[in-house]
């Protein structure tokens, strides 16, 4: 099981490493699934993709929750994700104003008036579908749908 | 929809007052069809013309529901317990859910489900449910009990004649709405 957890930082890299560390020294030995933790550093030091792997499903699972919650307990990190999409309204707001810079597909001609129109033709489909009421608002201020 | 802009007293049924929600939902639980087309009209606020869809909608009780848009354009929606598989050859995309992660796209498939499973509890779990009409002709409508399936949904009407569903109207707060009708059953 590879689990992502994506958080930005308010604390330097050497600090949030250290407390890392640290809390995978601190759990059980049966829930020491940081047995194999991998920090990956965007070169902004605001992003960390985190992957707990190397035990059981279930131990992986309890641990990543674990861990999710000692970092957003921490105080340390604007937003921890954990693979739930229970995001606060201000979490969705600060996602969706930063949605071209975080997302890797976006590219120069992702705002010309072609692509523009063909996204906003693809993106017709999303008002017939059954997800249209939670998705509908996000059309008029995101035609390419970036991910 | 004309039925549901009667009112309530005059649709009361007078030749079978014990009908109720309950019996509704378990007639058409009774007699549904496992597949069945539909017309789909959206109205929305970001469209200047409404936008048609057909397509099958499938039933494996208890939990799986399937919608299968097949013109305009290729999409399918399939419910499993709780996954949902969204499936798009137009976009050429595969998304999978799980309902444990999205509240309110429960909530919304739950109208459905519950609806079509016979589970009246679970139905009013998630909406309040008020019928109107008579066995003949008659309007349930679903109205959400979560704030935040409130600020999406205000109301999905089924309306139909007997042990059947003949549309089916998911009104938005923002005025936007969808009206799907049934017309015959899938060969």
């Amino acid at each position: 099981m590879v689990l992502g957890l994506a958080a930005w930082f308010v604390a330097t890299r050497t600090h949030v490493e250290t407390e890392l560390s640290a809390y995978c020294r601190r759990v059980p030995h049966q829930q020491n699934a940081c047995c194999s933790l991998n920090c990956e550093q965007a070169r902004t030091g605001r992003l960390i993709l985190i992957a707990l792997e190397g035990e059981d499903a279930d131990l992986l699972a309890g641990a990543s929750k674990q861990l999710a919650t000692w970092m957003r307990n921490s105080g340390a990190f604007h937003y921890v994700g954990n693979g739930e999409q229970a995001w606060t309204k201000e979490e969705r707001e600060r996602l969706f104003q930063n949605r071209y810079v975080l997302s890797p597909g976006v590219q120069e001609s992702t705002f010309s008036r072609d692509h523009l129109r063909d996204s906003l033709e693809l993106r017709l489909s999303d008002l017939t579908s059954p997800l249209s009421p939670m998705v509908k608002e996000l059309i008029p201020g995101d035609p390419p749908a970036s991910s | 929809m004309s039925l549901a802009q009667t009112s309530p007293q005059s649709e009361r049924a007078a030749e079978s007052p014990g009908w109720n929600v309950e019996q509704l939902i378990g007639s058409l639980a009774k007699n549904r069809q496992a597949e069945v087309r539909f017309e789909e009209t959206a109205f929305s606020n970001l469209l200047t013309q409404p936008l048609k869809t057909q397509g099958i909608l499938r039933f494996t009780p208890p939990t799986g529901l399937e919608k299968h848009i097949t013109a305009p354009h290729d999409e399918r929606y399939l419910v499993e317990g709780d996954t949902v598989l969204f499936e798009s050859k137009t976009k050429g995309t595969n998304r999978t859910l799980s309902l444990h992660d999205y509240p309110a796209l429960r909530a919304f498939i739950e109208a459905f489900r519950s609806t079509l499973a016979n589970d009246v509890i679970t139905l009013k779990r998630f909406y309040s449910v008020t019928l109107q009409g008579e066995p003949r002709r008659w309007v349930l409508i679903l109205r959400p009990l979560d704030k935040a399936v409130q600020e999406l949904v205000e109301s999905i009407r089924f309306s139909g004649e007997r042990e059947h569903v003949s549309s089916i109207e998911i009104q938005a707060p923002d005025g936007d709405r969808s009206v799907m009708v049934i017309t015959t059953g899938a060969p």
